[in-house]
Protein backbone atom coordinates (compact mmCIF):
# COMPACT_ATOMS: atom_id res chain seq x y z
CA UNK A 1 0.00 0.00 0.00
CA UNK A 2 2.73 2.80 0.54
CA UNK A 3 4.50 1.75 -2.34
CA UNK A 4 1.79 2.42 -4.39
CA UNK A 5 0.83 5.78 -2.56
CA UNK A 6 4.77 6.73 -3.42
CA UNK A 7 4.10 5.83 -7.06
CA UNK A 8 0.63 7.67 -7.09
CA UNK A 9 2.32 10.70 -5.44
CA UNK A 10 5.35 10.93 -7.66
CA UNK A 11 2.96 10.78 -10.91
CA UNK A 12 0.97 13.36 -10.03
CA UNK A 13 3.66 15.30 -9.01
CA UNK A 14 5.70 14.46 -12.38
CA UNK A 15 2.64 15.41 -14.36
CA UNK A 16 2.31 18.87 -12.70
CA UNK A 17 5.64 19.65 -13.24
CA UNK A 18 5.81 18.48 -16.58
CA UNK A 19 2.40 20.46 -17.15
CA UNK A 20 4.05 23.57 -15.57
CA UNK A 21 7.83 23.51 -17.44
CA UNK A 22 5.94 22.79 -20.83
CA UNK A 23 2.90 25.93 -20.41
CA UNK A 24 5.48 28.00 -19.09
CA UNK A 25 7.83 27.81 -22.12
CA UNK A 26 4.63 28.08 -24.61
CA UNK A 27 3.57 31.02 -22.85
CA UNK A 28 7.17 32.92 -22.57
CA UNK A 29 6.83 34.54 -26.28
CA UNK A 30 3.40 35.94 -25.18
CA UNK A 31 3.58 38.95 -23.33
CA UNK A 32 0.72 40.07 -21.15
CA UNK A 33 0.57 43.32 -20.69
CA UNK A 34 -1.87 45.92 -19.53
CA UNK A 35 -3.34 48.21 -21.55
CA UNK A 36 -1.60 50.73 -23.37
CA UNK A 37 -0.02 52.76 -26.60
CA UNK A 38 3.70 50.84 -25.96
CA UNK A 39 2.24 46.98 -25.59
CA UNK A 40 0.03 47.42 -28.32
CA UNK A 41 3.21 48.14 -30.39
CA UNK A 42 4.92 45.58 -29.00
CA UNK A 43 2.06 43.15 -30.33
CA UNK A 44 2.29 44.73 -33.47
CA UNK A 45 6.06 44.26 -33.74
CA UNK A 46 5.97 40.43 -32.64
CA UNK A 47 3.13 39.75 -34.65
CA UNK A 48 4.65 41.56 -38.33
CA UNK A 49 8.38 40.46 -36.92
CA UNK A 50 9.79 44.07 -37.08
CA UNK A 51 13.15 44.75 -37.50
CA UNK A 52 14.29 47.47 -34.75
CA UNK A 53 15.12 49.72 -37.20
CA UNK A 54 10.84 49.47 -38.44
CA UNK A 55 10.02 49.38 -34.87
CA UNK A 56 11.55 52.62 -34.80
CA UNK A 57 9.99 54.36 -37.52
CA UNK A 58 6.40 52.81 -36.81
CA UNK A 59 6.75 54.35 -33.24
CA UNK A 60 6.77 57.56 -34.68
CA UNK A 61 4.17 57.40 -37.06
CA UNK A 62 2.06 56.10 -33.99
CA UNK A 63 3.01 59.08 -31.94
CA UNK A 64 2.32 61.24 -34.40
CA UNK A 65 -0.82 59.70 -35.04
CA UNK A 66 -2.35 59.41 -31.99
CA UNK A 67 -3.31 63.31 -31.29
CA UNK A 68 -4.94 63.69 -34.82
CA UNK A 69 -6.92 60.33 -33.52
CA UNK A 70 -7.44 61.23 -30.19
CA UNK A 71 -8.91 64.46 -32.03
CA UNK A 72 -11.45 62.96 -34.41
CA UNK A 73 -12.34 60.79 -31.27
CA UNK A 74 -13.27 64.27 -29.56
CA UNK A 75 -14.93 65.68 -32.54
CA UNK A 76 -17.47 62.32 -32.93
CA UNK A 77 -18.22 62.12 -29.63
CA UNK A 78 -19.17 66.02 -29.53
CA UNK A 79 -21.27 65.76 -32.16
CA UNK A 80 -22.49 62.31 -31.35
CA UNK A 81 -23.82 63.81 -27.88
CA UNK A 82 -25.25 67.07 -29.66
CA UNK A 83 -27.52 65.10 -32.06
CA UNK A 84 -28.35 63.28 -28.84
CA UNK A 85 -29.58 66.25 -26.69
CA UNK A 86 -31.07 67.60 -30.56
CA UNK A 87 -32.97 64.34 -30.99
CA UNK A 88 -34.32 64.77 -26.93
CA UNK A 89 -35.47 67.95 -27.31
CA UNK A 90 -37.29 68.16 -30.14
CA UNK A 91 -40.25 66.79 -31.20
CA UNK A 92 -39.66 67.86 -35.42
CA UNK A 93 -37.45 67.81 -37.49
CA UNK A 94 -35.01 70.61 -37.36
CA UNK A 95 -32.04 72.25 -40.06
CA UNK A 96 -29.85 71.99 -37.22
CA UNK A 97 -30.38 68.06 -36.27
CA UNK A 98 -29.60 67.20 -40.26
CA UNK A 99 -26.84 69.69 -39.82
CA UNK A 100 -25.42 67.56 -36.99
CA UNK A 101 -26.27 64.29 -38.96
CA UNK A 102 -24.24 65.09 -41.84
CA UNK A 103 -21.05 66.81 -39.50
CA UNK A 104 -20.72 63.20 -37.82
CA UNK A 105 -20.99 61.42 -41.45
CA UNK A 106 -18.15 63.85 -42.43
CA UNK A 107 -16.19 63.31 -39.02
CA UNK A 108 -16.55 59.21 -39.98
CA UNK A 109 -14.87 59.76 -43.36
CA UNK A 110 -12.70 61.77 -41.53
CA UNK A 111 -11.76 59.15 -39.55
CA UNK A 112 -11.57 56.94 -42.03
CA UNK A 113 -9.07 58.52 -44.40
CA UNK A 114 -6.60 59.44 -41.47
CA UNK A 115 -6.66 55.91 -40.53
CA UNK A 116 -5.90 54.74 -43.60
CA UNK A 117 -3.30 57.09 -44.44
CA UNK A 118 -1.60 56.04 -40.99
CA UNK A 119 -2.36 52.29 -41.77
CA UNK A 120 -0.68 52.96 -45.43
CA UNK A 121 2.62 54.40 -43.77
CA UNK A 122 2.72 51.85 -41.24
CA UNK A 123 2.62 49.52 -43.75
CA UNK A 124 5.10 50.77 -45.98
CA UNK A 125 7.57 50.44 -42.88
CA UNK A 126 7.39 46.58 -43.23
CA UNK A 127 8.43 43.99 -45.82
CA UNK A 128 6.16 43.79 -48.58
CA UNK A 129 4.09 41.03 -47.17
CA UNK A 130 3.73 41.88 -43.69
CA UNK A 131 2.48 45.08 -45.22
CA UNK A 132 -0.15 43.48 -47.08
CA UNK A 133 -0.81 41.46 -44.10
CA UNK A 134 -0.99 44.42 -42.08
CA UNK A 135 -3.16 45.88 -44.30
CA UNK A 136 -5.13 42.71 -45.04
CA UNK A 137 -6.03 43.39 -41.24
CA UNK A 138 -7.11 46.81 -41.83
CA UNK A 139 -9.18 46.31 -44.53
CA UNK A 140 -11.21 43.97 -42.86
CA UNK A 141 -11.65 46.23 -39.97
CA UNK A 142 -12.98 49.13 -42.06
CA UNK A 143 -15.40 46.57 -44.19
CA UNK A 144 -16.70 45.09 -41.16
CA UNK A 145 -18.97 48.16 -40.34
CA UNK A 146 -19.90 48.42 -43.53
CA UNK A 147 -23.54 46.88 -43.60
CA UNK A 148 -22.87 44.69 -46.31
CA UNK A 149 -20.10 42.84 -44.53
CA UNK A 150 -21.60 42.91 -40.63
CA UNK A 151 -21.16 39.24 -41.06
CA UNK A 152 -17.69 39.09 -41.24
CA UNK A 153 -14.82 38.90 -38.80
CA UNK A 154 -13.50 41.56 -37.54
CA UNK A 155 -10.37 41.49 -37.39
CA UNK B 1 -0.18 -61.40 -9.12
CA UNK B 2 0.33 -59.17 -11.68
CA UNK B 3 0.58 -61.45 -14.22
CA UNK B 4 -2.70 -63.48 -13.24
CA UNK B 5 -5.19 -63.25 -16.25
CA UNK B 6 -8.09 -63.73 -14.54
CA UNK B 7 -7.12 -60.54 -12.49
CA UNK B 8 -6.28 -58.62 -15.39
CA UNK B 9 -9.72 -59.64 -17.10
CA UNK B 10 -11.79 -58.29 -14.46
CA UNK B 11 -9.88 -55.14 -13.69
CA UNK B 12 -10.59 -54.65 -18.04
CA UNK B 13 -13.96 -54.98 -17.76
CA UNK B 14 -14.58 -53.34 -14.32
CA UNK B 15 -16.72 -50.16 -15.01
CA UNK B 16 -17.22 -48.01 -12.58
CA UNK B 17 -20.51 -45.46 -13.34
CA UNK B 18 -21.25 -43.36 -10.30
CA UNK B 19 -24.36 -41.88 -9.98
CA UNK B 20 -24.42 -37.76 -9.50
CA UNK B 21 -25.44 -36.60 -5.97
CA UNK B 22 -28.77 -35.82 -5.73
CA UNK B 23 -28.35 -32.29 -5.44
CA UNK B 24 -25.60 -31.66 -8.28
CA UNK B 25 -26.80 -29.61 -11.03
CA UNK B 26 -28.81 -27.04 -8.18
CA UNK B 27 -25.53 -26.67 -6.29
CA UNK B 28 -23.69 -26.14 -10.12
CA UNK B 29 -26.30 -23.28 -10.84
CA UNK B 30 -26.35 -21.95 -7.45
CA UNK B 31 -22.44 -21.40 -7.89
CA UNK B 32 -22.55 -19.98 -11.29
CA UNK B 33 -25.21 -17.78 -10.32
CA UNK B 34 -23.54 -16.59 -7.25
CA UNK B 35 -19.95 -16.48 -9.47
CA UNK B 36 -22.36 -13.89 -11.70
CA UNK B 37 -23.63 -11.81 -8.77
CA UNK B 38 -19.83 -11.25 -7.50
CA UNK B 39 -18.71 -10.37 -10.82
CA UNK B 40 -18.75 -7.37 -10.55
CA UNK B 41 -16.75 -6.97 -7.30
CA UNK B 42 -14.41 -9.23 -8.23
CA UNK B 43 -13.48 -7.10 -11.15
CA UNK B 44 -12.48 -4.38 -8.23
CA UNK B 45 -10.87 -7.00 -6.00
CA UNK B 46 -8.50 -7.90 -8.82
CA UNK B 47 -7.51 -4.29 -10.02
CA UNK B 48 -7.07 -3.21 -6.19
CA UNK B 49 -4.65 -6.25 -5.93
CA UNK B 50 -2.75 -5.43 -9.16
CA UNK B 51 -2.89 -2.07 -8.63
CA UNK B 52 -0.86 -2.55 -5.00
CA UNK B 53 0.87 -5.32 -5.96
CA UNK B 54 2.03 -4.95 -9.41
CA UNK B 55 1.68 -1.06 -9.96
CA UNK B 56 4.73 -0.36 -7.89
CA UNK B 57 6.77 -2.52 -9.56
CA UNK B 58 9.31 -0.59 -11.19
CA UNK B 59 8.51 -1.58 -14.83
CA UNK B 60 4.91 -0.41 -14.40
CA UNK B 61 5.76 2.26 -12.26
CA UNK B 62 7.99 3.78 -14.80
CA UNK B 63 5.12 3.87 -17.60
CA UNK B 64 3.24 5.78 -15.26
CA UNK B 65 5.34 8.05 -14.97
CA UNK B 66 6.12 8.48 -18.56
CA UNK B 67 2.44 8.88 -19.07
CA UNK B 68 1.69 11.65 -16.50
CA UNK B 69 4.21 13.26 -17.92
CA UNK B 70 3.10 12.82 -21.24
CA UNK B 71 -0.63 13.96 -20.20
CA UNK B 72 0.78 16.54 -18.56
CA UNK B 73 2.65 18.28 -21.55
CA UNK B 74 -0.22 17.61 -23.94
CA UNK B 75 -2.58 19.58 -21.85
CA UNK B 76 -0.19 22.16 -21.50
CA UNK B 77 0.43 22.70 -24.93
CA UNK B 78 -3.08 22.30 -25.52
CA UNK B 79 -4.15 25.24 -23.21
CA UNK B 80 -1.14 27.29 -24.51
CA UNK B 81 -2.23 27.27 -27.60
CA UNK B 82 -5.39 27.84 -26.85
CA UNK B 83 -4.33 30.88 -24.83
CA UNK B 84 -1.66 32.44 -27.15
CA UNK B 85 -4.25 32.57 -30.04
CA UNK B 86 -6.55 34.04 -27.42
CA UNK B 87 -3.69 36.59 -26.07
CA UNK B 88 -2.91 37.04 -29.79
CA UNK B 89 -6.83 38.26 -30.94
CA UNK B 90 -6.98 40.17 -28.01
CA UNK B 91 -3.44 42.42 -28.78
CA UNK B 92 -5.29 42.86 -32.03
CA UNK B 93 -8.09 43.96 -31.14
CA UNK B 94 -6.53 46.45 -28.43
CA UNK B 95 -4.23 47.68 -31.46
CA UNK B 96 -6.87 48.41 -34.02
CA UNK B 97 -8.83 50.20 -31.04
CA UNK B 98 -6.52 52.30 -30.31
CA UNK B 99 -6.04 53.57 -34.11
CA UNK B 100 -9.43 54.20 -34.68
CA UNK B 101 -11.01 56.97 -33.49
CA UNK B 102 -14.74 55.87 -33.80
CA UNK B 103 -13.90 52.00 -31.81
CA UNK B 104 -12.11 54.93 -29.52
CA UNK B 105 -15.83 56.27 -28.81
CA UNK B 106 -17.27 53.04 -28.01
CA UNK B 107 -14.83 52.60 -25.20
CA UNK B 108 -15.06 56.12 -23.42
CA UNK B 109 -17.42 55.90 -20.26
CA UNK B 110 -21.09 57.88 -21.09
Amino acid sequence: MKRFLIVLVLAVAFGVVSYRISYHCAMASVVIAPDGTDAELGWLKREFSLTPAQYEKILTLHHAYSPVCGGHCARYMAAREHLQSLLKENTAWSPEAGATIEEIARIRGECRQSMLRYAYDVAACMSPDEGRRYLAMIRARILAEDPVNMMGNPL
Amino acid sequence: MKDDPKLRQALQAWQVSPSAAPDFNNSVWRRVAAEEDHGFSGIWTRLGDWLLVQLPRPAYASALLCAAVAIGFTTASLQASRAREHYRAEHARQYLNSIDPLAMTENLPR
